[in-house]
């Protein structure tokens, strides 16, 4: 690691450090998290991943940052089911088995991967 | 380095490592697949159908019904048409784009390999050239500006509808429609029905087993008393236009024509049994005075199912029917002034030729010519692209396959006006308007019946029929001609091209009868004519038979028929092969004790194919190791596939002294099959004949489980009036019953309207089909519409 950036990083870190500290700054980051999230996940599985590294990292542990991670990931997919119920959808969604599984995996494995950077930084 | 920090590199590794995986080829489509809010294959459950939608063809609305039937309204038949190919799309896209591309033998670019040898043939046999022919034929036709519209209104959809999840599934996107994919679609319909090899396969049998076997299995006609025009009622025409047909015995493949190429290419045909029943009643003969009309097409059962749905209203025009996905006109169905029919004719539309053959040159008529050539690339998913040489006579294309080669000319390889007769009978105010319309019909020959609401009546064989001549003489298409000397070639035929069908039989000329008392077609025999293109036994009559019989008896009981009789007679189960085979069949088993208990289950059978009946069963799985043990000895020697077996009115009437069994003891042939039957029950665990034969064998092409409609047990046989054959599976892909006296109809398909698995219109006439009950036609819809087409740009 080169000196300016580990300078950077330790700065990061630093940040994000006193934003762990204020609680509603950290609220307010969860908030923007589950937005980012449910928003750019419609257009990609990606915004679920970035989701779930938004709303992890103002968490105060790594562990915490694991479970906010997956609590959008849970989120996400009662969203997911609303909108199928919507549209008289649900029924035939939950008979798929193994396409069901890989979508259900999916949708919970996109915010925990993403979550996983509260245990870098 | 210390504990915090190589937690962290872990941490980071992990991260980078699950990011990294999802650019893995064998898993890089995954998300953008099946992620839960943006995954293509969840699009429809997402997202409902825009129910607002601009047109540039004027307004229209769309009501659908509580089985998803859209009743779509508009003022005229453009606006209409564009409004038709929104909703078609919206239920049925994905079915419409395979049907497109599995004809135009573009099937492999989305599905690999597997596809290659049909997408192969379909290349060579060149159907998009047709097509192409065809809609540059019609561009100014009166229904153009429809199939335009349609067009549009597909691409509409396309535009800003939600992808059914199949196209996520596969990961590709559909291609626009066009204009003439309609008539792509026509291709696949016409060739399905009439596309067949039998001649090609008849005479490599003759080559193989001999002109006497062959004679015994593959008879010119089956001996029985219910062709469709009974008692010479007016099937005159067709000797008129015939003459006398050549009855010397046609002669064997010549060389180049082996049964390896023959056997293979029964591989891209619509599957043996395909048939359908209709008939039509005239006023004297039912309660109300007025004419009855039923029909239920015995095609593929399919998921989604083969016709799609719909009723159709314009300021002068009220339809109600089934189309083929991608055919915006009622092909099957009734209107406010009439209602029809089609069956299957079994005519002779389809030739084949062998030529003398110099590499790129073959001989015509005393010279040499070069193949007209072209290269077609085939794309294949996760393959390289393949180069398939399409090689055209003066008849037609070649099928080419391992040096082995045969020409084809068929009657659907020029540009035919089919899909303007559908149009016009759509519009048709009666039977006069009819008859116009169907004289228009190139292609497939079917039957047709008709009924109005003036009390009129008709049937007609419909289509166009050459007239073949060798050494000037006329003979039936049942051989294989030589192509190099010019034999059998039909007058006023331009493949690829506009014909003129001036060597063709006259409309007039062909089996008719207007106002007949009543006609029962099942495609047998038409009449008892010998006119050479009315050659061919098609299907065993066991269906016709029956239909006849309850008619027959009703008629002679006095009793008028009404629209309950008529939906009985369609829904009777009665397999006229077990009341011929049963009494003899049980007379071979009392010769072995082991087969006491089955010989009395099928004596005391009613020889009704229920799914509760154990006697069913029992004949139904005997019947197929029956056909095997009988023909397989004789033929498996010869270098002759299953495609060779023989139709089920010939195993039926073999005699102990057929060529067959030479060598042989019948009775023991059949105690030995149904042996091996109750071996096969108990291994199976069947016991009776729902166990088997259920609605768990209509899947959809994806080798997805949840995809397929659920098993229920269903009735019937490939041989009785109410047609389930879970062996294909094949049957009644639509039943409808049209009482003329209200106009009220009723109908069915097996299934659901909607392609759109998500959908809960996917399989929800199902049941309804399995036990026997209609939905009403025809009715006016409540509320609101559920679509709006607005006048605009679009």
């Amino acid at each position: 690691m080169s000196a300016s950036s580990g300078f950077a990083l330790a700065t990061a870190r630093k940040r994000v450090t006193a934003l762990r500290d204020d609680h509603r700054q950290r609220l307010a980051v969860a908030v923007l998290g589950v937005v980012v999230g449910l928003g750019l996940g419609t257009v990609s599985w990606y915004g679920l991943v970035l989701g779930g590294a938004i709303v992890a990292l103002p968490a105060r542990s790594f562990a915490r940052g694991l479970a906010a991670g997956l609590g959008l990931g849970v989120l996400e997919l009662l969203l997911f089911a609303w909108l199928l119920a919507a549209n008289g959808a649900l029924g035939p969604a939950l008979t798929t088995g193994m396409v069901g599984g890989l979508s259900l995996g999916l949708g919970l494995a996109g915010p925990v991967l993403g979550s996983l950077i509260r245990g870098v930084v | 380095m210390d504990v915090d920090q190589v937690r962290r590199s872990v941490v980071a590794a992990l991260l980078a490592g699950g990011l990294g995986a999802t650019r893995l080829s064998a898993v890089s489509g995954l998300p953008g697949q099946f992620a839960p809010l943006s995954g293509t294959a969840w699009a429809a459950g997402r997202r409902s159908v825009p129910d607002t939608v601009e047109s540039p063809h004027g307004a229209a609305t769309v009501t659908y019904d509580d089985h998803g039937v859209p009743l779509v309204e508009a003022a005229d038949d453009v606006a209409l048409a564009y409004a038709v190919g929104y909703v078609q799309a919206a239920d049925r896209l994905f079915q419409m784009d395979l049907l497109r591309r599995l004809i135009d033998g573009s099937l492999a670019a989305v599905v690999g390999e597997r596809a290659l040898e049909s997408d192969t043939v379909n290349a060579q046999l060149d159907f998009r050239g047709a097509a192409e022919a065809g809609w540059a034929h019609l561009v100014d036709a009166p229904h153009a500006p429809a199939v335009r519209a349609y067009a549009d209104g597909v691409n509409a959809y396309v535009d800003v509808g939600p992808r059914p999840p199949e196209f996520g599934l596969l990961g590709y996107e559909p291609q626009r429609w066009r204009p003439v994919d309609t008539l792509l679609i026509e291709k696949l319909i016409t060739w399905g029905l009439t596309g067949t090899f039998d001649v090609v396969r008849e005479a490599v049998a003759r080559r193989e087993l001999g002109t006497a076997l062959a004679d015994e299995l593959y008879p010119s006609r089956f001996d029985h008393d219910v062709p469709i025009l009974r008692n010479g009622s007016d099937g005159s025409g067709a000797g008129a236009a015939g003459g006398a047909a050549n009855r010397s015995r046609p002669p064997a493949a010549p060389p180049e024509v082996g049964a390896d190429l023959a056997g293979w290419l029964g591989r891209f045909e619509w599957p043996p049994g395909i048939g359908s029943n209709s008939w039509v009643v005239s006023g004297d003969y039912t309660a109300s005075g007025k004419p009855l009309l039923a029909n239920d097409p015995h095609l593929q059962l399919s998921v989604p199912p083969v016709w799609y749905e719909q009723q159709l209203r314009t300021d002068s025009m009220h339809v109600h029917g089934v189309a083929f996905p991608g055919v915006p006109f009622v092909v099957i169905g009734t209107n406010h002034a009439g209602a029809w029919g089609f069956t299957n004719a079994g005519t002779d539309t389809i030739g084949f030729y062998r030529y003398d053959v110099d590499g790129e040159r073959y001989r015509y008529r005393g010279a040499w010519r070069d193949f007209e050539t072209s290269t077609r690339t085939i794309a294949v998913a996760d393959g390289p692209d393949h180069e398939v040489t399409v090689r055209k006579t003066v008849h037609g294309p070649l099928v080419e396959r391992q040096g082995e080669r045969v020409g084809v000319a068929w009657v659907g390889h020029t540009a035919t006006e089919t899909s303007l007769a559908v149009y016009e009978l759509n519009h048709a105010g009666g039977l006069d308007d009819a008859m116009a319309a169907i004289r228009r019909w190139d292609a497939p020959a079917q039957n047709f019946v008709y009924a109005d609401r003036d009390g009129r009546t008709l049937y007609y064989l419909v289509g166009r029929h050459p007239i073949r001549r060798v050494d000037g003489v006329r003979v039936p298409g049942d051989r294989i001609f030589d192509g190099s000397a010019g034999e059998g070639e039909w007058k006023g035929f331009e493949p690829f091209g506009v014909s003129s069908w001036s060597g063709f039989v006259p409309f007039e000329a062909k089996p008719h009868a207007v106002d007949p008392p009543y006609v029962a077609t099942a495609n047998q025999r038409i009449v008892d004519s010998s006119a050479p293109y009315l050659r061919g036994p098609y299907a065993s009559p066991y269906r016709a038979r029956r239909i006849y019989g309850l008619l027959d008896a009703r008629a002679r009981g006095g009793q008028p028929m009404d629209a309950a009789f008529v939906r009985r007679v369609q829904l009777d189960v009665r397999d006229g092969r077990a009341v011929d085979l049963v009494p003899t069949l049980v007379a071979a088993a009392a010769l072995r004790p082991d087969l006491a208990d089955a010989a009395a289950t099928l004596a005391s059978w009613d020889r009704e194919m229920r799914p509760d009946s154990r006697g069913a069963l029992v004949f139904v799985r005997w019947f197929h190791h029956y056909v095997a043990a009988t023909f397989d000895p004789v033929l498996g020697p010869a270098g002759l596939d299953d495609s060779f077996r023989p139709a089920a009115w010939v195993t039926a009437h073999l005699g102990d002294d057929s060529r067959v069994f030479a060598g042989r003891d019948r009775a023991a042939v059949m105690a030995d099959a149904l042996a091996t039957t109750l071996d096969e029950l108990d291994a199976q665990g069947w016991s009776v004949l729902g166990d088997y034969s259920n609605t768990g064998a209509m899947t959809h092409p994806f080798d997805l489980s949840f995809l397929n409609y659920p098993a229920i047990p269903a009735p019937g046989s490939g041989f009785t009036v109410r047609n389930y054959d879970v062996e294909g599976p094949h049957g009644s892909s639509w039943r409808q019953v049209v009482d003329l006296a209200d106009g009220s109809a009723v109908g069915v398909v097996p299934g659901g309207n909607s392609g759109v698995y998500l959908s809960s219109h996917y399989h929800d006439q199902l049941r309804d089909w399995v036990e026997g009950r209609y939905s009403p036609l025809m009715r006016p819809l409540e509320g609101g519409p559920d679509i709006t087409v607005r006048e605009g740009s679009s």
